[in-house]
């Protein structure tokens, strides 16, 4: 029986890949042969339905024609069952895709005003982790064979059949096997459709067709994913191109299978400063590269909520998300920048990409020297509250960098990565040399180690769990524990083992995922249990170490009570316990935007917690992403909780932001924001609300150390620049870029070259901290565009944060500034100014001149 | 002869002023009786009174926004002009009204 069914393709991204999986694995279902035709002249030749590669090669757009033609028993059948597809069910699997791309959309690409030059390319990203590093591009995950494996010659035919076949079988397995237990749809649906790709007819046809043309199994897969990944690459649309990304992995893993462990297919070896460029890129490759040598990460579809990219910010390495054809983006051997703060990456970099940074790099260095000192100083508010700042960290190299700025300990060691991607469970005396690392690095600061916090979204391989519909309210953290009793307690042996020398209560100790008072009166008898096994063999170990459970499932943040009796401190994972009090998945699109910190309800569950553990006087933290967050900072100091741990970059800057802050005014900003009706309205009460203590900045607006001259500028650009690192160097500023934008938004209107060698550019925004006049005089003057058309050598740069000017102490500035604009009007003032060749002479001239008193 | 100026610019940081002051300064220069009112981040400076205005020959507004409380110079003979001209050309904006 043949039947014939034509249809007009109505998806606004054409029949891509989703569409065609949902349409493969129906035709999957019947005996009859199925194919589609893209009905063009001279279109592509009809494809088998059940292979997706062959059917996203159609490239089929919409408002095109298409044939559907099955023949065989049950073609009626079959035609009947597609159609329904095609007219019911396509259109919502062409809706995911769009809000992937919209998803891959939200960047935060802010490219500085130095790099808007043309000659620069750059590629954006989303900006998840700060800072900015500079290295030789190494593309990772691509698929290249080792040289003997390349230069290899083919065995009997048969035997290199079979072995691709099983390879295929394996991988196809692994794909299953790990979708039932994905923890997100998204995750679920991404290895289904990897699963479809390893079970594609044309990825088998492709190997074969190799194979029997003289290639061994390996240089088969690897032809065959090019030929495949070409076409899908010559397709119009750009989700279709993307796709080939997905051909490359199914390739890699099918390699995996196919060459010895050590071939080196996965793992990435840096013998330079590198930034590594990757489509994915999992937590274990990350944990595998020479981290001297990684200076920052370039990658694709990688969520901001990804173990890659936690541990992208607990190391520090500047990385971008989202990239949109991340090997096109620069070429393997280039130098090339990520900027972390920015959202980008430059590549190849020209003499004045590198110029830019490394002017940058000096006053980042030179900030950081000069605010040093307070750093390591406790942090205490305006008010004389004291906030521990402490770090997130996964080994001891990190904790020893987040000490050195300033940080007061650890307050979330993870020890799951110990546990992932490995065939077998780590012994206790590996444990026991990360752990003493840990604990020696930190220096006799307090160490809070999570126990491993595995389950469903982290499985580890030999744990062999059991499936599970929902793994998220499943058998995870310490619920866990009870049925890998071993596993548990060689972990507490080795933690109080690296313990025995620390500082009495410095080792500290904490269960994930604890929801009745019973689980933690339990989880501590079990480090009694393991206290008391080492004591007896005579093994050195922790007698003073306290015991602590994360705060993270509801049921406990309104009974915090019952647990005081069983702990010694609780931490607020922010990031699950958001999850689970809104019943959204972050990682979830449809539903992420639930999932905010910032809705009333979540803060006032978190005011309840705090307010209740310190009505019992227990040591309380915050681990989550709130507890690092500069924005949330006001609301961290408003609960009145002891510490706060984010990621190690953010140390210093926390710490100085903590001294500004008035905890009373802080706490009146909770309350108010827990009062309000929405997440906008709390945005908006953090935006106008008034937390720092009333005159906390009482620098005065004229400083020598504001003052540079000989100052070495090549352009206009140069000289803004410099002026503004000054501003931030000194600490009147946390955000040079910002000010220079508001800076180059004011010169765009006319230029502040007033002539006579002088400009006064200015600016009043946000990311001013205090009323600031900056003095630069250039060694060689530059243009400016000035009013007499000379070259500017001496740039006097006014900066006012937005919100001065409205009358009080404010108004004391702007006077400076206006006299000082008036008395620029004087010959007799230039000529004085511009013959004064020291800082302190110039300070001393414009206090007097300006009528500061 | 007797004039009054408004001068305001967007930011009203700098060039507010420094265009009251060339203006100021050179209309006194060259012996003229002179007012200036400044708008700029700081509010209205100097206002111009009805009695100013009303005995001015000429109000000269070296302005790049709109004049606030405009309606005081109603029936005013008026020049006006940018503020980067007022600061590079002082002499000229004053001969433009008429001294």
């Amino acid at each position: 029986m043949r039947i014939e069914h034509s249809f007009v393709c109505s998806l606004d991204n054409g029949l891509h890949a989703r569409p065609a999986s949902i349409l493969a694995a129906k035709a999957g279902e019947f005996d009859a042969g199925i194919t589609l035709t893209r009905q063009i002249e001279q279109g592509p030749p009809p494809a088998d339905v059940c292979s997706v590669l062959s059917v996203v090669g159609l490239d089929v757009h919409k408002g095109d024609t298409c044939l559907l033609v099955a023949e065989g028993d049950d073609a009626e059948a079959a035609i009947g069952a597609l159609r329904d597809l095609i007219d019911n069910v396509l259109e919502e699997a062409d809706a995911a895709a769009e809000a992937d791309a919209a998803s891959r959309l939200a960047r935060t690409t802010r490219l500085p005003i130095m790099l808007r030059r043309p000659g620069v390319q750059h590629a954006g990203g989303q900006a998840v982790c700060g800072g900015t590093g500079m290295g030789v591009a190494v593309h990772a995950g691509g698929l290249a064979l080792p040289d003997w494996a390349a230069a290899a010659q083919p065995g009997e035919l048969e035997a290199e059949l079979t072995a691709a076949r099983s390879a295929i079988a394996a991988v196809r397995a692994d794909l299953d096997d790990r979708a039932s237990h994905a923890a997100s749809a998204t995750e679920k649906a991404l290895l289904a459709a990897h699963a479809q790709i390893a079970n594609d007819p044309a990825v088998l046809v492709a190997i074969r067709s190799a194979i029997l043309n003289g290639a061994t199994a390996p240089q088969a897969v690897v032809a065959a994913a090019e030929k495949l990944s070409a076409t899908l690459r010559a397709a119009a649309s750009a989700y279709v191109r993307e796709r080939a990304i997905d051909v490359q992995d199914i390739a890699m893993q099918l390699l995996d299978r196919l060459l010895p462990d050590d071939a080196g297919t996965t793992e990435i070896e840096l013998a330079a400063d590198s930034v590594v460029f990757a489509e994915t890129l999992t937590a274990n490759q990350l944990l595998r590269m020479d981290r001297s040598y990684l200076k920052g990460l370039v990658l694709g579809a990688v969520g901001p909520t990804s173990h890659t990219v936690i541990l992208a910010r607990n190391f520090g390495v500047p990385c971008i998300i989202g990239v949109e054809d991340v090997r096109g983006c620069a070429r393997s051997g280039d130098q090339a920048v990520v900027d972390g703060d920015g959202g980008f990456v430059v590549s190849p970099v020209t003499p004045g990409v590198a110029r830019f940074y490394e002017r940058e790099n000096g006053a980042r260095e030179a900030r950081e020297a000069r605010l040093l000192p307070l750093t390591r100083r406790p942090a205490v508010t305006a008010d004389g509250r004291r906030l521990e700042v402490a770090t997130n960290a996964a080994d001891a190299i990190e904790i020893a960098r987040a000490v050195s700025t300033g940080a007061d300990g650890v307050g979330l060691f993870r020890t799951e990565f110990l546990y992932l991607d490995r065939d077998a469970a780590p012994s206790e005396d590996e444990q026991y040399g990360i752990y003493r690392a840990a604990v020696e690095a930190a220096a006799g600061r307090p160490v809070i180690f999570r126990t491993f916090d595995i389950g469903g979204d982290k499985p580890a391989p030999y744990m062999r769990m059991e499936e599970e519909d929902n793994p998220f309210l499943g058998c995870r953290g310490l619920r866990l524990y009870r049925r890998r009793l071993s596993l548990l307690f060689s972990q507490l042996r080795a933690l109080l083992r690296a313990g025995a020398d620390a500082p009495p209560g410095s080792l500290k100790i904490m269960a994930p995922m604890v929801s009745v008072p019973d689980e933690a009166a339990w989880f501590r008898q079990q480090v009694i249990e393991a206290q008391r096994s080492l004591n007896e063999s005579g093994v050195p170990a922790a007698a003073d170490v306290s015991v602590g459970m994360m705060i993270e499932v509801p049921s406990v943040a309104l009974s915090v009570d019952l647990f005081c009796p069983h702990v010694d401190f609780f931490s607020i994972g922010t990031n699950d316990l958001c999850q689970y009090w809104m019943a959204a998945d972050r990682g979830n699109a449809s539903v992420a935007p639930l999932c905010d910190p910032h809705h009333p309800s979540f803060l006032r569950v978190l005011r309840t917690i705090v307010d209740a553990a310190r009505a019992h006087d227990k040591w309380i933290g915050v681990c989550g992403e709130m507890g690092g967050r500069p924005r949330d900072l006001p609301f961290m100091i408003g609960l009145g909780v002891n510490e706060i741990s984010g990621s190690s970059r953010r140390v210093a800057a926390l710490k100085l932001a903590t001294r500004e802050a008035d905890a009373v005014g802080c706490r009146k900003l909770l309350d108010a924001a827990c009062e309000a009706g929405s997440p906008a309205e709390v945005e908006a009460l953090l935006d106008s609300f008034d937390w720092k203590a009333t005159g906390a900045d009482t620098r005065p607006v004229v400083d020598v150390e504001c003052m540079r001259l000989g100052a070495d500028a090549a352009s206009k650009e140069e000289a803004i620049r410099h002026a503004v690192e000054v501003m931030w160097i000194t600490g009147r500023t946390e955000a040079p870029r910002d000010v220079e934008e508001a800076v180059w938004a004011r010169e765009e209107t006319y230029s502040t070259g007033l002539g006579y060698g002088f400009a006064v550019p200015h600016c009043k925004c946000d990311a001013v901290k205090a009323p600031t006049l900056t003095v630069v005089r250039l060694a060689s003057p530059v243009e400016w565009e000035s009013m007499d058309g000379k070259p500017v050598s001496t740039i006097l740069l006014l900066a006012v944060p937005a919100a001065e000017g409205d009358g009080g102490g404010a108004a004391g500035h702007m006077k400076v500034f206006a006299t000082l604009a008036r008395r620029l009007m004087h010959e007799s003032f230039r000529e004085r100014l511009e013959s004064l060749d020291d800082p302190e002479k110039i300070a001393e001239f414009l206090v007097e001149e300006l009528g500061i008193a | 002869m007797k004039i009054v100026a408004v001068t305001a610019c967007p930011t009203g940081i700098a060039h507010t002023y420094m265009a009251a002051e060339q203006i100021e300064k050179t209309a006194k220069a060259e012996g003229h009786e002179i007012r200036v009112e400044t708008q700029g981040s700081m509010g209205i400076e100097n206002e111009l009174s009805a009695k100013d205005i009303s005995e001015a020959d000429v109000a000269i507004f070296a302005v790049d926004i709109e004049v606030e409380k405009k309606e005081r110079f109603d029936g005013k003979k008026t020049v006006q002009v940018s503020v980067s001209e007022a600061i590079k050309n002082p002499k000229g904006v004053i001969a433009k009204a008429g001294g």
